[in-house]
Order: C-alpha cells, then sequence, then structure tokens
C-alpha cells in the first residue's frame, strides 16, 4: 500500500488557502481575454498539486476537495472529483510504467495531465455552449498550462520549503 | 548451471495498487453526476450553501464598487446637474407616456372584461441591477443582486427596456442567476409583429436565436421583430425578442430556418426589470 506522507499544519493551510484563492480566481474576468478562453484554474491547481507529489494528498481528499468546488462553482456535481480522480490515476499509471525523473519529463507529464483534464472537463460537461468552446478552446488550453506552471512553482517553492 | 530467475513482472503489478478505490471512486462520481443532472440537487445545495459563495462575490465586486464610487466623487458637479436636467425631462416626457398607457390599460382590462378573455399580462416589477462575476470557471453567467426577499421566485422572466433578457434560473435570498435567451435550451413563445405567425424559439449557445423549423408559407422577412406571444403563460405578451437576420432554407423545401439577433446583448445593460411571478 502506498505509504502516506502527512503534511504539516502549515503547508495543509497553504494548500488550501491556494485552493480558496482558485476559487476566487473563478469568479474574476481578466481584460483582453474572452470569458470561454479563461483557464480552468481547478485544473491547473489539482495537477499542480498532484505532480509534485501524489503521497502527499491521498486520491480521497483530492477526490473531495473536487467535490467541494463541484458544489461551490461547478455546474454538475462530481464533475470536478471524477476529473480529479481520473488525473490522480493517469498520473499515478503513468508515474508507476516511466521513469520520470528530470524537470522537464515533470513539466511534460503536467501538461499532459492538464490536457487529459480538460478532455474530462469538456465530455462531461452538461452545458455546451457554441461560443464557449469553438473559438477559444486552444487559448484555453494555453492559459490552463501557463496556470498550471504558475501553481506548481508556487507548490515546490512552498511545500518543500516549509 | 544456469542460474534461475524469478519471471519479470511490470512495476504496475509489482506493489498493491489501490486499483479498487479508483473505480470504487469513479463509479460514484459517475452515479453522483447522472442523478444531479436528474435531480438538480446541485441547485438546492448551492442555495443551501450561499453563504459560503457569497464573500466571494463580494470580493469579485468591491473592486469595481470601488472604482464606481470614485468615479462617481470625482464627476464634475456641472455634469451631474446637466444629468439631472436631461433625466428630469425624461421623466417628464415617459410619465406623460405613462398616462396615456393607464388609460388605454384600463380600457383593455375592460374590453377583456367584457370579453370574457382572461387577462395574461403581468405587471408587477422590481428593478434589478446587474452584478459580477459575469462567468464561472469560464462559463458566461448573469447575476442580479435581487433575490427571495424581493419577492423573486425561479422561472421569473426578465427583460429591460430593449426587450427579453432571460429567466431567474437560481434564487439566493439577495442573489439570482438568469438564463440569458441565448443559453442552450432557452426556448420562448413567439408571435411576429402583426401577429400573422407563432412560434418557438430556441437559443443555442451562440449569439444568435433560432426557429429551427419554420413552415416556409409562414411570411416572415428580414428585420422582422418578434414579441413574446404569451401563450407559455411565463412570458407577458409583447415583450421584444429580437429581429430576423437571416433566413436559412433547410434540406426540407417545405420549412426554413431562421436567425434572429436578439433584441438585447450583455453588453447593452447594467439593470434589467424582473417580472414576479404568480402575478395575474
Amino acid at each position: 500500500m502506498i505509504q502516506q506522507k502527512s503534511l504539516n499544519n502549515q503547508q495543509k493551510l497553504y494548500v488550501l488557502g491556494l485552493f480558496l484563492i482558485t476559487i476566487l480566481l473563478t469568479q474574476i474576468s481578466l481584460p483582453f481575454i474572452p470569458i470561454g478562453s479563461l483557464p480552468d484554474y481547478f485544473i491547473a491547481w489539482a495537477v499542480a498539486l498532484i505532480s509534485i507529489n501524489n503521497k502527499y494528498f491521498s486520491v480521497m481528499k483530492i477526490f473531495f476537495l473536487g467535490l467541494v468546488a463541484d458544489i461551490l462553482i461547478g455546474q454538475l456535481i462530481g464533475q470536478y472529483g471524477f476529473t480529479f480522480l481520473l488525473i490522480y490515476v493517469l498520473h499515478f499509471f503513468i508515474r508507476k510504467m516511466l521513469a520520470i525523473q528530470s524537470n522537464g519529463q515533470k513539466t511534460i507529464l503536467g501538461i499532459i495531465l492538464v490536457l487529459a483534464g480538460l478532455l474530462i472537463d469538456y465530455m462531461t460537461s452538461a452545458t455546451y455552449e457554441i461560443d464557449n468552446y469553438e473559438n477559444s478552446a486552444l487559448l484555453k488550453i494555453i492559459f490552463t498550462i501557463i496556470t498550471f506552471l504558475i501553481y506548481r512553482l508556487i507548490f515546490e517553492m512552498k511545500l518543500k520549503a516549509i | 548451471m544456469a542460474k534461475k530467475t524469478a519471471p519479470k513482472q511490470l512495476r504496475l503489478f509489482t506493489q498493491e495498487s489501490p486499483i479498487i478505490i479508483y473505480v470504487i471512486l469513479a463509479m460514484c462520481s459517475i452515479a453522483i453526476m447522472s442523478y444531479d443532472h436528474r435531480h438538480k440537487i446541485n441547485v438546492q445545495l448551492k442555495q443551501k450553501l450561499a453563504f459560503v459563495i457569497i464573500p466571494f462575490h463580494w470580493m469579485t465586486n468591491a473592486p469595481y464598487q470601488l472604482i464606481r464610487e470614485i468615479d462617481y466623487y470625482l464627476s464634475e458637479q456641472n455634469k451631474l446637474q446637466q444629468q439631472i436636467l436631461s433625466l428630469k425631462s425624461e421623466a417628464n416626457l415617459l410619465q406623460a407616456n405613462q398616462q396615456k398607457l393607464t388609460l388605454i390599460e384600463n380600457e383593455n382590462r375592460s374590453l377583456r372584461k367584457i370579453l370574457n378573455i382572461k387577462n395574461l399580462i403581468k405587471n408587477d416589477m422590481t428593478i434589478a441591477e446587474v452584478v459580477l462575476p459575469s462567468q464561472a470557471n469560464g462559463v458566461p453567467q448573469l447575476f442580479i443582486n435581487k433575490g427571495m426577499d424581493d419577492g423573486i421566485d425561479i422561472g421569473s422572466p426578465v427583460m429591460n427596456n430593449a426587450g427579453l433578457v432571460g429567466q431567474v434560473i437560481h434564487v439566493n435570498k439577495n442573489l439570482s442567476a438568469v438564463q440569458k435567451i441565448t443559453s442552450n435550451n432557452f426556448a420562448v413563445s413567439a408571435i411576429s409583429e402583426n401577429g400573422t405567425m407563432a412560434s418557438l424559439i430556441f437559443g443555442n449557445g451562440s449569439p444568435h436565436l433560432v426557429i429551427y423549423r419554420l413552415p416556409a408559407y409562414e411570411k416572415l422577412r428580414l428585420g422582422d421583430h418578434l414579441l413574446t406571444s404569451g401563450l407559455d403563460q411565463i412570458y407577458p405578451k409583447g415583450i421584444k425578442i429580437g429581429k430576423v437576420i437571416k433566413i436559412i432554407p433547410t434540406n426540407n423545401s417545405q420549412f426554413n430556418e431562421i436567425i434572429i439577433e436578439p433584441a438585447t446583448s450583455p453588453q447593452s445593460f447594467s439593470q434589467v426589470m424582473v417580472i414576479k411571478s404568480g402575478n395575474p
């Protein structure tokens, strides 16, 4: 069985703080970026957290946080829970089968997970708004990857430093 | 003598992996999604947990409110006085028109009474302001600052001076979410301005509205305005919906597809009027 490394209180607070900031970010429109192209902050947050070290947070915790996100800002309960779960599982299997050690490899794995997360999110979406995904899907992917890299940087600096 | 070695296994299967947990959780989430899609428990939960999300809404609105207030204080007094004057004259004009309308309304009511026609026109309205956030997680949405306390119910029609805006879909204590007419799954019963054509108009997520199959014999021309018919008993009769901008022939020569430009666009309003439900 996987050994769970526990985070200290300060680190837990940090992760939850970022979760709350993510909820706030999802409510804010950015200038010059169409609404449909805004990054999916929750997927970026989840991938960054999972790809740092999935031993810190168990799958149950990730799934539960996904459900909380669904209840607070989601369209359908279970959508983010399902997305986070599949990202976690994908990360688990890729890490089991491939030796991912360098920073570049980890970044590419993160980008793959972001793409998978967005794909799952689209597939489980209950509202297919034409102007929401047709024109701006590429921009959304790019912005989500950038957001993921920022989150990862923050997690790397804080979770490993504290 | 050759050394015996154990058959090599993939790393994945050498440890006890929590695949069962993953499968159970995946099935749980699919079940929850299906149940929510059918029974809309998300809406009820969101209403009960509104107190959690309200601070986030407040934080989103705070900078915008602050800028608006600063702008108000910094505005020149002359400019404000001019605005007041023009608003006063506009109000006088509207009051004069209102008198005429009251007369016509009374006349209409008495005629309906004589002809024994049920009065479908709903008049009790409340004015609401559009508030942020204008999107949640990349999905456009419309929030107004009035809720249950102001007599708004789920299903209340929302309009502004230009025309129909949409329908209230979630109501909290002091906040409501409005489904725009251009949203997916939105439908409204409509008639043409001259009353010769009646049909259902649909939103499909694009900026335009559509009538999917209108019989080709219906005399609808480009630029014709469409109004709510009142037949659905949700939207009062006579609210402007939009105008015809394209008539597309379909594979079946007996039908045309009609594209309609909505009378209102999300950028065109900061205030809306909500028609209270249950109002005869």
